[in-house]
């Protein structure tokens, strides 16, 4: 079964920033995922996608659910989101490591 | 409550009591008498847990309640007065003669009931040395996937009385058996605090997510906390692991499921237990490097490219 979720639905913006917002969009991703559905993710009507939210969205679940990220596609990604998600992808553990070494013992 | 030990005592037959219901934590309330006539041998991991259950009463119902501890076998009860199984609310019929206090480093950990974090090394310390692992990266890898089970008890499971820890080296039997335990909320409530593990109702289906690498219940309250990783989900994982391919054991029980790595089976036991119990058994000189099976989960979380897949 596929689900797709349409981000600008579901966070009533065309300008993903934050935090919180990529984790309301991990939770439902996982959520299906887990489910043992594939989840297209369409990113129409969404211009900005900010590094933190990239982070918290797709870098976390690289991290911590890297088994489900054959089951996910992306769609309608303009190139600026689309490159995002792949960075933050690509990164997830050095961001991870880096915000890490920030904290003091 | 009347609990007769039965001549000989280690985790295992404790479990088969509990299989069989003659033991039932449940049931471990005051007034309690502990009767040791027929005691033989005493293992480390049972009597760890008996203390465990003792510390939970004594909190639930801190009552004038004193156990009546009645014995013979004067090898058996020296074994568990030198392990500190014996405190100040146990008190005793009869003492044994003598009890010869020696350096417990590398053969054994006493009972210790830990409550902070920063006690952890110590205690993973010494367990760590009771197995011979001469290579120091590699004795430092266990120690660290110990430290995550204890860590794992102190922090998750919420057990008003902390957590009990003790290991044992047979050197004759070129084995060593370790014991953690807690009487808190155990996987299944710890799991349920994540949203990801919320629909997870059953102990079975809590062991099996546990033993996934990276699963852990922590979750942040403040979404803009980046730091949530005070755990990383890979303790059970690798000590499940290093117990199978070491031709060890290690047992997993937890409200009413029963997880064996031997089998890879988690049963149904007919009474539960109120937390976490985690019990290893290892050969003294493992048959893998605790630094190589650490390495290969963290070769998974480091996998250093990763394309996702966009429709165009």
């Amino acid at each position: 079964m596929k689900t797709i979720i349409q981000v600008s639905k579901v966070l009533h913006e065309g300008a993903i920033t934050g935090r919180h917002s990529g984790r309301v969009m991990r939770e439902m991703l996982v959520t299906a995922c887990h489910a043992g559905e594939t989840v297209q993710i369409d990113f129409a009507g969404v211009d900005v996608i900010t590094q933190s939210a990239a982070d918290e969205f797709i870098g976390r679940i690289v991290r911590q659910h890297a088994g489900i990220i054959a089951q996910i596609s992306f769609s309608n990604c303009v190139t600026d989101v689309a490159n995002m998600l792949q960075w933050a992808a690509e990164n997830a553990e050095a961001v991870f490591q880096s915000e890490r070494e920030l904290v003091p013992a | 409550m009347k609990f007769t030990f039965p001549k000989d005592f280690k985790f295992l037959d404790l479990l088969a009591l509990a299989r069989n219901g003659r033991f039932d934590p449940a049931s471990f309330r005051h007034p309690l008498e502990l009767d040791f006539t027929q005691l033989g041998f005493a293992g480390p991991g049972a009597m760890a847990c008996l203390k465990a259950l003792l510390a939970r009463e004594q909190h639930t119902m801190p009552a004038d309640a004193s156990f009546l501890v009645e014995h013979k076998s004067q090898d058996a009860v020296r074994y568990l007065e030198r392990m500190d199984f014996f405190t100040k609310d146990i008190r005793w019929c009869m003492k044994p003669t003598t009890v010869n206090r020696y350096s417990s480093e590398g053969r054994f950990l006493p009972m210790r009931n830990l409550h902070q974090l920063k006690e952890t090394d110590a205690a993973s310390l010494e367990m760590v040395r009771c197995l011979t692992i001469a290579d120091k990266s590699d004795s430092t890898a266990f120690q660290y996937v110990l430290s995550e089970l204890i860590d794992n008890a102190l922090q998750h499971s919420d057990s008003p009385t902390g957590t009990f820890v003790t290991a044992q080296k047979y050197e004759k039997l070129g084995r060593v058996h370790m014991l953690i335990a807690d009487t808190g909320i155990g996987i299944r409530g710890h799991l349920q605090k994540n949203p990801l593990y919320r629909q997870i109702t059953e102990d079975q289906s809590a062991i099996q997510k546990a033993l996934t690498p990276f699963v852990t219940g922590s979750y942040k309250a403040n979404p803009e906390d980046i730091l949530e990783y005070d755990n990383q989900g890979l303790g059970l994982t690798v000590s499940d692991q290093i117990a199978k391919r070491s031709k060890g054991e290690l047992y997993l029980w937890t409200g009413r499921a029963l997880y064996r790595s031997q089998t890879g089976v988690t049963e149904t036991m007919p009474v539960a237990w109120p937390g976490t119990v985690v019990y290893l058994n290892l050969p003294i000189k493992l048959a893998v490097n605790p630094t190589d099976v650490v390495k290969e989960f963290d070769a998974q979380l480091q996998k250093p490219k990763i394309q996702l897949k966009f429709n165009s």
